[in-house]
C-alpha cells in the first residue's frame, strides 16, 4: 500500500474517519486536514485505525494535536481499534493513555 | 551499484558473525535494498520492510516504525546525499536483528561532530552511539512547544524505546547508521 486512504461516514452525531495504509511523513497532511475538518463539523469523533500499516511521528502529532483541539473545545475524539503497528507507535511515545480508544462502535 | 557505493559489497554484516551451534555454523539471514533519497521513498522503504520473510510481526513493527524514523530525518535534514541513494540493509543474526542505512552526507558528518556524544571511531571517522530503550537516561518525553504549536521529540524518543541501541557513524568513505532490535 502506497497511500493513505481516508473514508468519511456519518453515524447520527458522529463523524467517522476510516485509514488505511500508512499514516507517514508523505501522508500525515492529509489526516491533518480531514480530522481537523470533522473536528470543526462534530462533537464526535471517531479515528477508525484497524487498516493503519504505520504510524510515524508526524502522524502521531496530528493525533496529539487533534485530542489537544479536542479537549480544548469539550468534544471527544476516539481511537477505533489501533493495528498493532499503531499501538506500539502510541505505547512508544508514552501517550498511549492520554488517548481514548474502543474496540467496537458498540462501546461508545 | 556504482561509485562509492561499490565499496559496499565487501563490508561485513552488521554486528557479529553467528557462532558455531551444535556443529554447524547457522548463516545470517539479510536482506539489501537501494532507496533513493527522497521524502516519498519512505513508501519503498515500508514495503522493502514488509517484504523481509525473515522478520516476525513485532520486529517489523519496530524496524517500520524507528527505521521510518531515521530514513525520514535522513531525507529531510542531511542532503544531499551523495548518488542520491540510501542503501538500506536488514541482517538477523543470532544476536539479534540489525538495520543499517548507508550513504555519504556532509550535513550528517556535522551533526555527528556537533554531538555530545561523538567519539573518534576505528576507520578514523566520527561515532555517535545514542543510548536506546526506554531506560536510557536521555529518554525523556516528547516535549510541546508552544511557540509553533507542535510536539517535539516524538521520533526519537520513539526510536529509542524502540531499538535496543542506535549508533551513527560518519566515515571517511560512508556515513552509517546502525539500529539493534
Amino acid at each position: 500500500m502506497t497511500q493513505l486512504d481516508i473514508f468519511e461516514k456519518e453515524d447520527g452525531d458522529r463523524r467517522i474517519l476510516i485509514l488505511a495504509g500508512p499514516v507517514n511523513s508523505y501522508t500525515y497532511t492529509d489526516l491533518q486536514e480531514k480530522l481537523m475538518k470533522a473536528l470543526a463539523q462534530a462533537a464526535f469523533v471517531i479515528v477508525d485505525m484497524e487498516k493503519v500499516t504505520n504510524l510515524s511521528s508526524a502522524g502521531i502529532g496530528v493525533l496529539m494535536a487533534a485530542l489537544d483541539d479536542a479537549q480544548e473545545a469539550q468534544k471527544r475524539l476516539v481511537l477505533l481499534r489501533p493495528s498493532e503497528i499503531s499501538k506500539l507507535a502510541l505505547e512508544s511515545t508514552g501517550f498511549a493513555e492520554r488517548f481514548p480508544m474502543a474496540e467496537s462502535l458498540r462501546e461508545l | 551499484m556504482r561509485g562509492e557505493f561499490a565499496d559496499l559489497a565487501p563490508l561485513p554484516p552488521v554486528g557479529r558473525p553467528c557462532a558455531m551451534e551444535t556443529g554447524k555454523r547457522r548463516r545470517a539471514a539479510e536482506r539489501t535494498r537501494t532507496i533513493g533519497a527522497r521524502s516519498e521513498c519512505i513508501f519503498d522503504f515500508e514495503a522493502f520492510v514488509d517484504s523481509v520473510d525473515f522478520l516476525e510481526d513485532d520486529a517489523r513493527n519496530r524496524m517500520k516504525l524507528a527505521g521510518g524514523e531515521l530514513f525520514d530525518n535522513l531525507v529531510r535534514h542531511a542532503l544531499p546525499l551523495e548518488l542520491g541513494v540510501i542503501v538500506t540493509r536488514i541482517t538477523r543474526h543470532r544476536s539479534g536483528l540489525f538495520l543499517a542505512f548507508y550513504f555519504k552526507s556532509k550535513a550528517f558528518a556535522r551533526y555527528a561532530a556537533g554531538s555530545a556524544h561523538g567519539k573518534v571511531g576505528p576507520d578514523a571517522g566520527l561515532e555517535v552511539d545514542l543510548p536506546a530503550s526506554s531506560e536510557a537516561p536521555l529518554c525523556s518525553l516528547p516535549l510541546f512547544d508552544p511557540i509553533i504549536g507542535r510536539w517535539r521529540g516524538i521520533g526519537i524518543h520513539m526510536c529509542r524505546y524502540l531499538s535496543k541501541s542506535l549508533l551513527l557513524r560518519a566515515g571517511s568513505r560512508i556515513d552509517r547508521i546502525y539500529i539493534a532490535f
